[in-house]
């Protein structure tokens, strides 16, 4: 495994795990420290291409700590590396920390240490993809974004329908074949808003299919029900833009989409915004154009999931 | 023959014939024969008539046989009175029970009509006090026959010789099914026993015995016509008749809907109390699943180092044995290959040289493990005693050991001002829980960087008090007298099930202890627990078994269940 460039920054209240650290990424540029607003002041004065923060901390949380990462140092990659799983903290660091991985421990040294490497590469890669800036800004820079809402509920559906069909270009779908058939045929289709229920019976692996085919589709999960393994799979598999707990407020809801959609335009503008697709570039997976039956192609992308070598 | 009937009539006969005999008095000193006698006196004899016309005709006397002739002169003697309509009435006029209490009415009037000597008007007054009795009497029929208390009057023999409407609902039965039956009808039948001889008990007693006793009042347990369970709420009275004979009023209410109805609450407040357990319980194990998971972590990823420093100094030996055998039959060509091959492996392969930092961490982890899994056992004292003699402080100790990751991630400032203590007698799982729950309400209180707790333990003869202070938000003082109330939270929904504080509370008043609250808003609060150090022991759990053997005790045991089910 060769060495990447960038340096990474390990944060964690328990020395040891730092020392284990240190270890596992021996000959590596890494950094640790046990104190988050250590943390943040080293981002400010150098650059760090990572960085790995546990979530619970005296001074501050983990994802409260990333979320300043984030304004402090957007082009870093963050990863939130804890001891336990709590649905709401794995949303926080959905929402506001915008993490690339959440990652429980106790952990696999090999698979730890593949990610961060693809971690460490995604962040290395924005001067690589020019040439896809260009053929992208070409493509669809002037088009609108378009939205498409799955929900099994027809009643939900509509609520959606009455909020945003007189701003943007809506479409509709109770079933996941339907939103499969729809996102093929509308390219303009920017942002989508899925439903916990339907995704749920496919798992996360719909979402996950849905980026896998188009990188730069925003994806906002709608949820009553609260899974925290459901949660983490979005995030590590999915690379959700958000997850919202039904019900909430149309105002907050709407500014999701707004926040979405401007997400998209700036994917659209420039593919290096877009996390996936340095993903997609690292791993050399591109996206895929399937032909074949929903079903299908969500086990292929099923058996690619749990293939996987990293988290 | 039909024999109840002829039993109803005689007994309606008897009863139409005491009252003619009350009120004979009246009869004899004022001589009138007003619309009370003619209806008492229509009473006894439509009863007599009933008394006949159950006797089958070929047993009666030739006078007798001809019914038509007797049923002409009863209608004539009760003149336009429908008969079968008349009977009806007959069935539910006033008993036994109330010619007790009119009796007493009735001595009343005559009283005032005694009082002044028979003047002109006294005719007057006779009908005024004739007035008066029908009118109590009225009433008393109406209260007794709408009232939802069941009464009975037994003799001393327990035989039924009056139930109210309400006694036979409660039951099942028809009044006919009831009277003259003995009144352990109502009682299961392995409880018929006890209950007679309760009954004798009760009728033997002297009449101060009578006023001091209270057995008889409280819940229990009958049977209804069709075999189902019935709770009771009973009491009685003793009285004796005119005749010197001592009758049993006993008063009974139906309390089966409402026993059933506490019993559903019960259940409830239980589940709630258990999910108050659980809740808590599942925030303690997020906490401690993430204060296990990261020696784990370390651990863990460490041994997976060893294995890879394992690797290299395997191959690094196999190496070296090469050389060895290359040395002593080789060539030096091969020889000097290996030795190159050497040098660039250790170049590369110095993981090996931090095996000391790599065991030491995964030891340090396991220790931490151990510690932690053991904190959790002495918490939840799992292997002890139920009840026994504790040290407080100790259980303080191994509390913080559970609490002390969330004063850490806060950085809350712990001070323990821990006094020596003598052993009290307690359940130290429960305190356990008392002082876990008002140790995570302080945590949780404290909202700023400076928090402050601080434990303090002293005992005086009497108790040993433990003072719980922190410099959190305080509590509001409207809310400080209901803190302890079963569902107070002043936690949004869903982060506090408002019984944390009543458990705590609970579990203190079961050890006689006391618990108290001083709040000051914005600057913090103090709960303070005083527990005696000297207490009975009040449980079953706690009392001194009565026999080593296990037979012996259930003999013991079954009396009281038999008799009382009172909760």
């Amino acid at each position: 495994m060769n060495t990447p460039k960038s340096k990474i920054l390990f944060v964690d209240d328990e020395p040891q795990i730092l020392e284990t650290m240190k270890l596992i990424f021996r000959g590596w540029h890494i950094a640790t420290t046990t104190s988050p607003k250590d943390a943040l002041q080293r981002l400010q004065s150098e650059p760090f291409g990572v960085i790995v923060s546990d979530q619970r901390m005296p001074e501050m949380t983990g994802v409260e700590l990333l979320k300043e990462a984030k304004k402090l140092s957007p082009k870093s990659v963050r990863i939130l590396l804890t001891g336990y799983s709590e649905l709401n903290n794995i949303i926080e660091a959905i929402n506001s920390g915008e993490v690339y991985r959440f990652i429980i421990k106790p952990w696999d040294n090999e698979k730890l240490k593949a990610t961060i490497l693809n971690a460490c590469k995604i962040a290395e890669l924005y001067v690589d993809l020019r040439e896809e800036v260009e053929k992208a800004q070409h493509q669809l820079a002037d088009q609108s974004v378009e939205l498409l809402f799955i929900d099994r509920l027809d009643s939900h559906l509509q609520g959606y329908k009455s909020l945003f069909e007189n701003i943007y270009t809506c479409h509709f779908a109770q079933t996941l074949e339907e939103a499969y058939h729809i996102l093929a045929e509308h390219k303009a289709i920017g942002v989508v808003a899925c439903d916990s229920t339907l995704a749920s019976t496919k798992g996360a692996i719909f979402l996950t299919a849905l980026r896998t085919m188009y990188p730069d589709l925003v994806i906002i999960f709608m949820s009553d029900s609260k899974d925290a393994q459901e949660a983490i799979r979005l995030i590590n598999d999915g690379q959700i833009f958000r997850y919202l707990v039904k019900p909430f407020p149309r105002s907050a809801f709407r500014e999701t989409i707004e926040a979405a959609i401007a997400l998209h335009k700036s994917y659209r503008e420039n593919p290096l915004n877009n996390i996936k697709r340095r993903e997609d570039k690292v791993l050399q997976s591109g996206p895929v154009q399937s032909q074949m039956p929903l079903n299908d192609f969500l086990a292929d992308i099923r058996n690619k999931v749990s293939a996987k070598k990293f988290y | 023959m039909n024999y109840d009937h002829i039993r109803t009539a005689l007994r309606k006969a008897r009863l139409a014939l005491d009252k003619l005999e009350l009120l004979e008095p009246l009869w004899e000193q004022h001589s009138t024969h007003d619309d009370t006698m003619s209806d008492v006196f229509s009473d006894f004899t439509l009863s007599i008539h009933q008394l006949i016309k159950a006797i089958p005709e070929k047993l009666l006397p030739p006078l007798l046989q001809n019914r038509q002739a007797i049923s002409a002169k009863v209608t004539t003697l009760s003149e336009t009175l429908d008969v079968s309509k008349a009977l009806a009435e007959t069935e539910s006029r006033l008993q036994a029970f109330i010619e007790e209490t009119m009796r007493s009415e009735m001595q009343k009037a005559l009283q005032q009509l005694s009082a002044p000597p028979a003047r002109p008007e006294a005719d007057a007054l006779t009908r005024e006090a004739n007035d008066t009795l029908r009118r109590s009497e009225a009433r008393l029929q109406t209260i007794i026959d709408s009232t939802p208390l069941g009464i009975c009057i037994t003799n001393e023999d327990g035989i039924l010789e009056y139930v109210n409407d309400a006694y036979c609902r409660i039951y099942g039965y028809s009044p006919e099914e009831l009277i003259g039956e003995h009144f352990t009808k109502v009682v299961p039948p392995d409880k018929t026993q006890f209950w007679r001889e309760m009954h004798d008990k009760y009728m033997q007693m002297t009449g101060e015995e009578i006023r001091g006793y209270s057995a008889i009042r409280t819940e229990w347990v009958v049977r209804h016509k069709d075999g189902s369970p019935l709770t009771i709420l009973a009491d009685a009275a003793r009285i004796t008749a005119e005749d010197g004979r001592r009758k049993k009023v006993t008063f009974v209410m139906n309390i089966t809907e409402m026993v059933k109805l506490r019993e559903r609450l019960r259940q409830s407040e239980i589940q709630l109390m258990q999910a108050e357990k659980m809740s808590s319980l599942g925030q303690m194990v997020a906490g401690l699943a993430h204060e296990i998971n990261t020696p784990l972590g370390y651990l863990k990823s460490n041994l997976q180092l060893l294995l890879n420093a394992q690797k290299e100094l395997a191959s690094m030996l196999h190496l070296y044995q090469n050389l060895k055998e290359q040395i002593l039959h080789g060539s030096s060509s091969a020889v000097a290959q290996l030795l190159h091959e050497i040098e660039e492996q250790s170049e590369t392969a110095t993981l090996y040289t931090e095996i000391e930092n790599m065991c030491l961490n995964a030891l340090d982890g396991a220790a931490r493990i151990q510690d932690l899994v053991s904190a959790l056992k002495n918490f939840s004292r799992i292997d002890e005693a139920e009840f026994k003699p504790v040290n407080l402080n100790e259980n303080l100790e191994s509390t913080l050991k559970i609490v002390e990751h969330l004063f850490r991630e806060k950085g809350i400032r712990l001070e323990k001002d821990f006094g020596a203590l003598p052993d009290v007698l307690a359940y130290p799982a429960q305190l356990n829980q008392v002082f876990l729950n008002l140790l995570t309400n302080a945590v949780q209180a404290i909202t700023h960087d400076h928090g402050h707790i601080k434990i303090t333990t002293r005992h005086d003869d009497h108790s040993v008090i433990i003072k719980i202070t922190d410099n959190g938000s305080g509590i509001k003082p409207e809310h400080l007298n209901k803190i302890f109330d079963p569902f107070f939270t002043t936690k949004p929904v869903g982060q506090g099930t408002g019984l944390g504080l009543s458990i705590t509370h609970q579990i203190i008043e079961r050890h006689q202890g006391q618990i108290s609250v001083e709040s000051q808003v914005g600057l913090g609060s103090t709960f303070t627990i005083k527990l005696p150090i000297e207490r009975l022991p009040v449980s079953s759990t706690e009392a001194v078994l009565a026999s080593p053997f296990s037979e012996d005790l259930k003999t013991v045991e079954s009396p009281s269940t038999q008799t009382s089910i009172t909760t």
